[in-house]
């Protein structure tokens, strides 16, 4: 063998060990070294995570005097059962502040003849109506006054505050003709307009209650293994107005 | 002088090459100890990344846990924050999905021309203009479950009387100035006459009684709560919805009466 030779052999054996240590032991360790890395930075976005988890979290911890009120306050405008005397009581009060005359008032849509009122629910997880009619006798002014007055039971107002005074009301017709047609109570009197209001009330869904549990020191704890959704945006600030 | 080489030429070592004794390869076995070693540094680099890699991973893991217990913990609030987010976008949907009819009356009682009277007003929300919606009573579902959903249309029905010599077209035409009308539309219009001083539709003799239909635009769709911080009415369609505080006139003096009592409209 020629000292060529030799050269050549050692050159390729040298070049074959290098190719081999690099396969066997160096790459191996450098694909570890990738795999750790990856799990790094899982960890690390995981921990990112649960950061934003537990600030919402302490978010909604200090939040949750402010929405106990608001849930409370909304609860007059659409309360977990009908709560047909309170409505009541806020009709006859909404009426003789504005001296419009409450003739009757009656369960359902005016179609159906029940006094006892039912709910009907309108969409799966949507609240419950509750419609209901009622007649009655005053002025034109006077009942525009009303209608002002049961619209502002629960208002939404410019500056983002849902103002809640009493129970949200739909109208869904309206019907005004002078007293004197409709042979009503106000016959005879001047300007006096019978009328007949078709609205509806609204009830929580069925199944639900106004707070779930929570009371003013905290909520009820969820039961194990439910999470949560995270939430934010909060926009209006609730007032309920006694 | 010239130097002479006395050594033979095929025992001289070629010029600039390697050292001939090993034929050059000791040096490659050199040049192999050197990568072996160059290997092996990478490799004992690499598993030492990798040990401290997996500590910190370990370290991040626990850490993360210790912060998702910490969040846990508070799920109870977070879903109470939630339940009275949707408490107050479902509320707020059906508040802003109501049709004004105070304002209503007050833009009726300021509309109409005078001399005109009214004798009955129907208003109604009815369903969808799909062809199957009613005039009466409002289309079920919707947002929440508002007995106005987006959509609906509502509708005002008005009978009454109109002074003869262009009463009757000054009440159409003035009709139309009511926010958010779509079409006015004339049923009937009748000159009354007769000897009598009223007539059956309790209409001076004269006058003409007629039976409008006022449509609406249809109900638009709430805004979402988030958009409701917005104050309303720059740029809200003509459709009454929410009464601003204050921002609807008070109706003018308007009653609705028979033509018999001498009462005007306004």
């Amino acid at each position: 063998m020629s000292a060529r030779d030799r050269l050549v052999v050692a050159l390729v054996l040298l070049v074959l060990v290098v190719v081999v240590g690099w396969i066997e032991f160096v790459s191996p360790e450098r694909s570890k070294v990738s795999t750790a890395k990856q799990k790094v930075a899982a960890a690390q976005a995981a921990v990112s995570q649960a950061q934003g988890e537990l600030a919402q979290a302490e978010s909604a911890e200090a939040r949750y005097s402010e929405a106990y009120a608001a849930v409370i306050a909304l609860g007059k405008a659409v309360p977990a059962s009908q709560e047909v005397p309170a409505l009541l009581y806020e009709l006859e009060a909404a009426f003789e502040h504005h001296r419009v005359n409450l003739v009757s008032i009656s369960a359902g849509n005016g179609t159906s003849s029940t006094t006892t009122p039912a709910t009907s629910a309108a969409r799966e997880g949507g609240f419950q109506q509750l419609p209901f009619t009622f007649n009655f006798e005053g002025t034109y002014t006077d009942l525009y006054h009303l209608l002002q007055r049961l619209q502002e039971f629960a208002v939404f107002e410019p500056n983002g505050t849902v103002v809640v005074k009493g129970r949200l009301l739909t109208i869904d017709s309206l019907n005004l003709v002078p007293a004197a047609q409709s042979g009503a109570a106000g016959k005879g009197k001047r300007g006096v307009l019978s009328g007949t209001i078709t609205a509806t009330a609204y009830v929580l869904p069925t199944g639900q209650t106004l707070t779930e549990g929570a009371t003013p020191a905290g909520p009820r704890p969820l039961p194990a293994g439910s999470g949560s959704s995270g939430v934010s945006g909060l926009p209006a600030t609730i007032k309920g107005l006694p | 002088m010239k130097a002479v080489n006395l050594i033979p030429p095929s025992q001289r070592q070629p010029s600039g090459g390697l050292p001939n004794r090993s034929g050059g390869v000791a040096y490659v076995v050199l040049g192999g100890v050197a990568c072996i070693g160059g290997l092996a540094a990478l490799y004992g680099l690499a598993e030492r990344e990798v040990a401290s890699k997996e500590g910190e991973a370990v370290k991040l893991e626990a850490q993360a846990r210790a912060l998702q217990a910490r969040a846990s913990g508070l799920a109870a609030y977070k879903a109470f924050i939630a339940l009275r987010q949707q408490r107050e976008t479902e509320i707020l949907s059906l508040i802003n999905s109501r049709f004004n009819w105070a304002h209503l009356l007050a833009e009726l009682s300021a509309d109409l021309p005078r001399g005109a009277t009214v004798t009955n007003v129907s208003g109604t929300i009815g369903g969808p203009s799909n062809g199957s919606g009613s005039s009466g009573g409002a289309p079920k579902g919707g947002a929440v479950g508002s007995s106005t959903p987006p959509g609906s249309l509502p509708s005002l029905a008005l009978s009454g009387c109109a002074p003869s010599g262009g009463g009757l077209p000054k009440v159409l035409s003035r009709l139309r100035l009511i926010e958010g009308v779509r079409t006015v539309e004339l049923k009937s219009g009748t000159k009354t006459g007769g000897t009598s001083s009223t007539s059956t539709a309790g209409c001076a003799s004269g006058e003409y009684s007629f039976s409008i239909t006022v449509s609406f635009s249809p109900m638009p769709t709430p805004p979402t709560a988030a958009k409701a911080v917005v104050v309303p009415g720059a740029g809200a369609p003509r459709q009454p919805t929410a009464l601003p505080k204050g921002g609807v006139a008070k109706p003018h003096n308007v009653s609705l009466t028979r033509k018999g009592g001498k009462e005007g409209s306004r």
